[in-house]
């Protein structure tokens, strides 16, 4: 009966599966897309040529060596740097003031003013994103005993590390994007900020991790893209590219990439 | 969004500015009720605080100009740009809430600077006149002595914070016109505030003659009514302003390139 009232010509279960099948792919959407991507400083290429189509409901891991181009595409996408030529769209809209209030985006340095204390960096975000969940952050930060009235300059490093990452995973945002949040912290520090990622973030969105440290989050990856001097070597399902190469994304990494 | 951006703009200039008007305020009140019971010229004590005060006075300025200049390179251009740019605000938004905050912070330091002259009234030969004279009969006299140029006035106030507003965008304009550069970018906007400076003087020459034959042409020589000359002059700065406003943000909104 449901059936025939979403399609009168619907006659039976195979119906229902195919409008099942077309709500799954109506979900799964384009949240990123490049194409013929470009950024060069000066003489030196950082992103060549980059085409990708990134959809929602993925942990997608963006891995390279260093210089590989991986900061260099992220802050393409948030627009922090201008493409020298190409495209990306954001739900088929280009980076901008839109795109940003859908994206949370977590910097590969630190990027918060050292003055202000953490209570008034909450208001801060609370004010500037409308997915910002207070409740959340306040949650975070009463695990981690993070007080409210101290300011960032006042923390030591790895503290400060989880201030940025708390604030970026109590957004429900459509897109994450992580920018090496595994980098420089130890291996505690690592457990803490691969499971607070995993329990915040909103699983109807996308999850874009760079990093060549692959081993800590093989394991959450739905998809991974190899990136080599500013080119994509593949953009893989991980399962494939496991039963594919027979090995480990990580032992494949040190391999593709072994000096 | 723009007045939360001026929001946290004036709490980061507060930080730094608040405590050095409450400096002034205390060096004032302390010279004040010195002055009040020891002549001035056998009065060590009011001497050195006079010094303190103009030292303080002068840094207010130099500090809220410094202040303008950092808080647009530091907060936009530097990591905390980061941050800024990926907030869901425009580009302009970005740039009029430095400006208006800064604005907002000269006008404050002008009026901290002319109260600071008031213990002066304090001293006992300048409090016996008023008092002997009358305060109402005073403000009568200043009043009606400046009654006839009172457009003027209005005019000028309004021309100074124009001023104001023009120097502050060209500052803006030079950092931003540095951004452009790979590498060394503050050598690049000291060059292009110097390359500004010369670029006005030249385009000055052939306006400034302009004006002169306009008002010769209509009968006056050269600008003789004060209220014109201050028209022109609001003018000049409105075109200036909008100028380097259009430079700053095209260079922030379409050349954005974060290091």
């Amino acid at each position: 009966m449901l059936t025939n009232r979403i399609n009168p010509e619907c006659d039976g279960s195979g119906c229902m599966i195919m409008a099942y099948k077309k709500r799954k792919e109506e979900i799964r959407m384009a949240e990123i897309e490049c194409r013929d991507l470009v950024k060069k400083y000066g003489s030196k290429t950082s992103v060549d040529g980059v085409n990708l189509t990134l959809e929602n409901q993925r942990v997608i891991g963006l891995a390279g060596p260093n210089g590989s181009g991986k900061t260099t595409l992220i802050k393409l996408i948030q627009r922090l740097l201008t493409p020298t030529s190409g495209e990306i769209t954001i739900h088929g809209m280009r980076p901008g003031r839109d795109t940003k209030k859908v994206i949370s985006y977590l910097p590969d340095r630190e990027f918060l003013p050292e003055w202000m204390k953490v209570g008034k960096l909450i208001h801060f975000y609370e004010s500037f994103f409308e997915d910002f969940d207070r409740e959340k952050a306040e949650r975070l930060m009463n695990d981690l005993k993070i007080d409210r009235e101290i300011s960032l300059k006042k923390m030591s490093k790895g503290t400060r590390e989880k201030v940025h990452l708390v604030l970026c995973m109590s957004r429900k945002a459509e897109i994450y994007l992580l920018d090496e949040p595994l980098a420089g912290v130890d291996p505690a520090a690592r457990d803490y900020i691969i499971h607070t990622i995993l329990e915040n973030y909103n699983e109807e969105g996308l999850v874009l991790i760079s990093t060549h440290l692959i081993t800590d989050i093989e394991a959450i990856l739905d998809e991974v893209i190899f990136l080599k001097e500013g080119k994509v070597l593949f953009h893989k399902n991980a399962d494939d590219l496991r039963a594919e190469t027979g090995t480990s994304i990580d032992e494949y990494f040190r391999r593709v990439f072994a000096c | 969004m723009l007045s939360k951006l001026v929001g946290y703009e004036m709490k980061a200039f507060g930080r730094i500015l608040l405590p050095i008007y409450g400096a002034i305020v205390v060096t004032a009140l302390l010279l004040g009720i010195n002055m009040h019971f020891i002549s001035f010229s056998e009065n060590a004590g009011a001497i050195a605080l006079s010094i303190v005060l103009a030292i303080l006075v002068a840094a207010v300025f130099i500090v809220t100009i410094l202040l303008s200049v950092i808080r647009f390179y530091n907060n936009l251009l530097g990591r905390e740009g980061y941050l800024m740019f990926s907030l869901p605000v425009g580009t302009g938004d970005l740039i009029w809430a430095k400006v208006i905050s800064s604005v907002i912070w000269c006008i404050l330091s002008w009026i901290v600077a002319v109260l600071s002259v008031l213990p002066f009234l304090a001293a006992p030969e300048v409090a016996d006149a008023v008092k002997e004279y009358g305060i109402g009969k005073i403000w009568a006299e200043v009043t009606g002595s400046l009654s006839p140029y009172r457009w003027n006035l209005i005019l000028g106030i309004v021309l100074i914070i124009a001023l104001a507003v023009f120097f502050i965008v060209r500052l803006y304009a030079a950092i931003s016109i540095g951004h452009l550069w790979t590498e060394h970018r503050i050598l690049g906007a000291v060059l292009a505030y110097i390359g500004i400076g010369v670029l006005e003087a030249f385009l000055a020459m052939p306006v400034g003659t302009y004006i002169s034959l306009y008002w010769s042409g209509t009968g006056a020589v050269g600008i003789t009514n004060a209220l014109q000359g201050e028209g022109i002059l609001l003018l000049i700065a409105a075109a200036g302003t909008a100028v380097y406003g259009v430079v700053t943000w095209l260079i922030l909104d379409r050349k954005l390139n974060l290091e």
